[in-house]
């Protein structure tokens, strides 16, 4: 069905828009909403001069109730489409569920849209299962870019693509939100952790294992769970805040399996975003 | 003993009205959903407790994160925050309205994201006068605590009274922190990478078994706790050899990820508190709330 949204407007707080870096630093927070014209979903994590940085087009509904009715309803790999504005037609896809949601779009066609045009989008997904395995949770999955994660079933579990497999505690903000709402983000404050786990490796789009973590209702650790999800925006400066990390499957056993693949991106599976065909 | 500069710090007053508990609007479905994934409707946090105080059980409660005695907040914006982030664990607070009127109380806690309540305990006797809608102020004070010979450490919501009384002693450039038992890094759960001025970090309760062997399976109201690998200093989140101790301000919670709710008072990024576990270790013995 249906959902709609605006391109939503960066906003800063009035009285000095600084906020504290994990150090007691302060940065202008700059990343999040609007169009950012020069990076695109597939792009690093790592490495920019911004917050949280949501590549490409944020989409976001003003009320409330359709805030969340957009929250609910769309999922990764959903159709997009301007319907108003200079840019009215052109088409994207939807790459990552943030505050926002971040839309990837031809970096030509950005040039035509602005903060406030609506973008539409074909909500599908919501309520997907996996009929041979009841006890995997879905989560913001459009059943196209399902069929594209290379997803194989042997001996009875499933085994994930993914780029880095992280441990349930060093997770961070967003325990608590649920998997129905935005992402949650990876503390990436600690330079020996992000050593550890390659996480300077990461790039948005990926997707991930969280190990000893059960998303299936809520966020929680438990010891043998599994969870996968995939990166939607960048690291942050924030402490208990880093690359984010929206669920997309959970099981409370080892039935998902993750398996080392460098090039386990949505972006690239979707061929938009950093992996467009130029 | 610690050496602070508690003499320079100022009391000032910050107002909140106790709340009354809200539940959600139409459609009539008020239930929360357990993390086992079941609805159910259980009381919510806030109002005034009658039969819940500082010292007893955190867990078994049916209620979600309850708050011992009666929470406050205050419905102006910037007066709110300023009563969330300025009132202090062990600060005294007056009720200048209502039947209660003059009654004292302490502060015991505060609750995280959404609720953003100040918990204070009031005597039975005064707990029967107090109505939802009174007015209390809080001589608010404790930011800026710093404690002199320890420059890795950072107090937050944490009052020069209550510092005094918990026997927090000084080795060095390090803290000896009485606690009851440290939090392991996997239990970190609501709260982490949100405010630690103010709000709380909740221990994650759906191990059961994790729970027990950590000694955290019988915790209190009140109790001082630890967690480890985790700083606190701006936000709350993973940090590898950090230390964070708070007091166990709300109850158990059925949802996942959630539990105990822990206002943050002491916290060092680099590891510079060492917790020394013993029992017993809660605030309504230590400020003789009773």
């Amino acid at each position: 069905m249906a959902v709609a949204g605006i391109i939503a407007p960066p906003t800063l707080s009035r009285g000095g828009p600084h906020r504290v870096t994990a150090d007691g630093g302060a940065f202008v927070p700059i990343g999040m909403a609007g169009i950012v014209y020069n990076a695109r979903p597939g792009c690093p994590a790592f490495g920019w001069a911004a917050d949280h940085l949501e590549p490409a087009v944020c989409v976001d509904a003003a009320d409330v109730q359709e805030h969340h009715a957009l929250h609910y309803l769309t999922n990764l790999g959903n159709d997009a489409v301007v319907i108003s504005g200079e840019g009215k037609g052109v088409r994207g896809i939807v790459m990552g569920e943030h505050a926002r949601f971040i839309v990837d779009f031809a970096t030509a066609d950005m040039d035509r849209m602005c903060p406030g045009d609506r973008v539409q989008i074909t909500a599908w997904g919501t309520g997907l299962k996996l009929l041979d395995y009841p006890d995997v949770a879905v989560w913001k999955l459009d059943p196209r870019l399902l069929d594209r994660m290379g997803i194989e079933a042997a001996g009875g579990v499933l085994r994930v693509p993914v780029t880095h497999i992280v441990p349930s505690r060093i997770m961070g903000s967003g325990w608590e939100l649920n998997p129905e709402y935005v992402d949650q983000d990876i503390c990436s404050n600690d330079p020996a952790t992000v050593a550890e786990f390659g996480l300077e490796r990461l790039r948005i789009g990926d997707v991930i294992a969280i190990t000893d973590a059960d998303h299936s209702t809520g966020r929680a650790y438990r010891k043998g769970g599994v969870t996968i999800g995939v990166i939607p925006h960048g690291n942050s400066w924030m402490l208990g805040h880093g690359p984010g990390c929206v669920t997309v499957l959970s099981s409370q056993t080892p039935r998902l399996q993750p398996v080392i693949d460098p090039g386990a991106n949505v972006a690239r599976y979707m061929n938009c975003g950093a992996f467009a065909a130029a | 003993m610690v050496t602070t500069n508690a003499d320079r710090l100022i009391a000032i007053s910050v107002a909140g009205d106790i709340v009354a508990p809200r539940m959600p609007g139409l459609p009539a479905m008020p239930h929360i959903i357990t993390r086992a994934g079941q609805p159910v409707i259980v009381p919510p946090l806030g109002g005034i407790v009658y039969n819940v105080r500082v010292g007893d059980a955190a867990f078994g409660w049916v209620a979600e994160n309850v708050h011992p005695g009666v929470s406050i907040k205050n419905r102006e914006d910037g007066a709110h925050v300023a009563l969330h982030t300025l009132a202090c664990v062990g600060n005294d607070a007056v009720v200048m309205s209502g039947d209660a009127r003059g009654a004292r109380g302490t502060v015991t806690g505060k609750s995280g994201r959404w609720s953003e309540h100040v918990i204070v305990y009031f005597p039975a006797s005064a707990l029967e006068r107090l109505a939802i809608g009174d007015r209390l102020v809080v001589k608010a004070t404790g930011i800026g605590l710093a404690l002199a010979g320890a420059p890795h450490v950072t107090a937050k919501n944490l009052s020069p009274r209550l510092l005094e009384a918990w026997g927090v002693e000084q080795r060095g450039e390090t803290v000896d922190a009485p606690v009851v038992a440290v939090v392991p890094p996997e239990l970190m759960g609501a709260g982490s990478g949100l405010s630690s001025d103010g709000g709380v970090l909740d221990i994650q309760t759906g191990d059961p078994g994790l729970l027990k062997a950590r000694g955290l399976a019988d915790l209190r109201l009140g109790d001082l706790v630890a967690f480890q690998d985790c700083d606190a200093t701006f936000n709350s989140g993973y940090h590898k050899g950090a230390v964070s101790v708070g007091v166990v301000s709300q109850g158990d919670s059925y949802r996942a990820g959630f539990g105990p709710g822990v206002t943050i008072l002491l916290t060092s990024r680099e590891g510079a508190i060492r917790p020394i576990v013993r029992p017993g270790v809660n605030i309504a013995s230590l400020l003789q709330l009773s």
